[in-house]
């Protein structure tokens, strides 16, 4: 008769084994950062969530303003989730929380846009339809040149 | 004579320190995993609020610690945040080992009438070790960069934790490294995704990335091989030897110590002689599992210092 613990020995290695798999194919197919998702893949490509940029386009006064999410503390969850895994059903999802939960604001002297609130006030209030679309970046490195760049992940239009 | 005062102070150590018998190792074991989660496993305010409370209890009494049910209200909270919830939040990979080991200590301590708790871990350390170098070494073949050298070239002139050994060994100027540092710290925050900018001391180091990328392949690789072959094998005899490298050639460089520590434990866990003792190597890993925060001492910057 087998022992329990000799079958049991295997619990751990397929749980590994789950993850490394879940990793391979969502990297391939929903853009997850390769060092995520417990696939071990650390140290091995440049691309990861700590390097990416994920935020929104903003059409106001016949220009557009990208709006990076690192910089609005309020929405770090939404940003941190969407360099983690940015698939099109997630960026959808933060595109309409964005446009939907949040007032954003334009600011004449600094000609950037904003988050208002009770401690800053709409300038410029801006209707939700200028908010365009959604995109998540990741760092490029360019050996030849030693240039290094942002290059379009994915992104989730209105 | 080195040798034999080495010996005469490991078998001081021995009789000294309370790990004569296998029950009293288990609990220097499940002792030293405790202090790896009350340090490390903060991660949000659910698990900065409740790991303290559950872990130090454990930490201080053996029965607490030794209790199935302790580790099934551990196992929980490590597998939620750290299994479930992975792809919500930041979780790096050593999280997921963290979870990994928890869940192997609560099927341990209900195995406990089979088989002694410390043979079991020692199987399941040799499994995670074996499996997350084969992954890692995989994963270096799937990423095209790793290969040609350019990941190296970028990380060590654009991660502060590589700074010293690059100023070292590629006479690159500390201040530029701060420098690149500053650049990519711009650019992940820009308003422009337009933006970019020339990394400084990647062309110093271009010789070097492709002998760090083949040498990290291979030790990862022959940990990977060592460890997941069957103990009975030539190769696996050695695995110790080969972990033992790496952390020697890895952990002075990065200083990487969420995943040291826990590498270091597993590794002092399966290095445990049939009869739970303690060899050679179980005295190495216990010296790093204690010397570790110094890795945070910059003593490549010093020697930078005296060039």
């Amino acid at each position: 008769m087998i022992k329990k613990h000799s079958l049991l020995n295997y619990l751990l290695p397929g749980l590994m084994l789950f993850f490394f798999a879940r990793n391979l194919v969502l990297v391939e197919t929903d853009h997850m950062d390769s060092w995520m998702g417990g696939g071990m893949r650390m140290f091995g490509k440049i691309d990861k969530m700590l390097y990416r940029v994920s935020g929104f386009n903003v059409d106001y006064n016949n220009k557009t303003y990208f709006v990076n999410l690192r910089n609005i503390p309020e929405l770090e969850d939404e940003d941190v989730a969407a360099r983690i895994l940015p698939n099109d059903e997630r960026i959808n999802e933060i595109l309409n929380t964005i446009g939907d939960n949040y007032r954003w604001c334009y600011d004449k002297a600094s000609d950037k846009i904003y988050l208002g609130n009770e401690v800053a006030p709409c300038d410029v209030a801006l209707n939700k339809d200028a908010i365009t679309n959604f995109q998540v970046y990741s760092v490029t490195f360019q050996r030849d040149s030693k240039r290094v760049d942002l290059q379009l992940l994915n992104e989730a239009n209105k | 004579m080195i040798t034999n005062y080495l010996k005469e102070i490991k078998s001081k150590l021995d009789q000294t320190i309370e790990i004569k018998d296998a029950d009293h190792r288990l609990s220097l074991v499940l002792q030293m995993l405790l202090l790896i989660f009350l340090i490390f496993m903060y991660d949000n305010g659910y698990l900065s609020i409740f790991i303290p409370v559950i872990v130090i209890p454990g930490i201080l009494f053996k029965s607490v610690r030794e209790n199935p049910y302790f580790w099934v209200l551990l196992s929980f909270l490590g597998c939620t945040f750290y299994l479930v919830l992975d792809l919500v939040g930041y979780v790096p990979n050593h999280k997921h080992i963290f979870a990994y080991v928890i869940l192997a200590v609560t099927l341990a301590m209900f195995l406990k009438k089979q088989i002694h708790p410390l043979s079991f871990l020692q199987t399941q350390a040799r499994y995670i070790i074996g499996l997350c170098f084969l992954f890692a070494t995989i994963g270096k073949f799937l990423a095209p960069e790793f290969l040609n050298g350019a990941f190296f070239e970028f990380t060590n002139t654009s991660d502060p934790r590589f700074f010293g050994f690059t100023s070292l060994f590629g006479e690159v100027d500390l201040a530029l490294l701060k420098e690149n540092e500053d650049h990519l710290t711009q650019l992940v925050r820009t308003s422009n995704p337009s933006d970019f900018f020339v990394l400084n001391g990647a062309k110093e180091i271009s010789g070097f990335g492709i002998i760090i990328s083949y040498w990290t392949i291979l030790i990862e690789g022959m940990i990977a091989l060592s460890f997941c072959l069957p103990r009975k094998t030539l190769l696996s005899k050695y695995r110790n030897i080969f972990l033992v490298i790496f952390i020697l050639t890895t952990y002075p460089i990065a200083t990487v110590t969420g995943f040291a520590i826990i590498l270091t434990s597993l590794g002092f866990i399966q290095s445990l002689d049939k009869n739970h003792g303690l060899t050679n190597f179980s005295w190495f890993y216990l010296f790093v599992f204690v010397l570790l925060p110094l890795n945070y001492f910059p003593f490549t910057r010093i020697l930078t210092l005296f060039q």
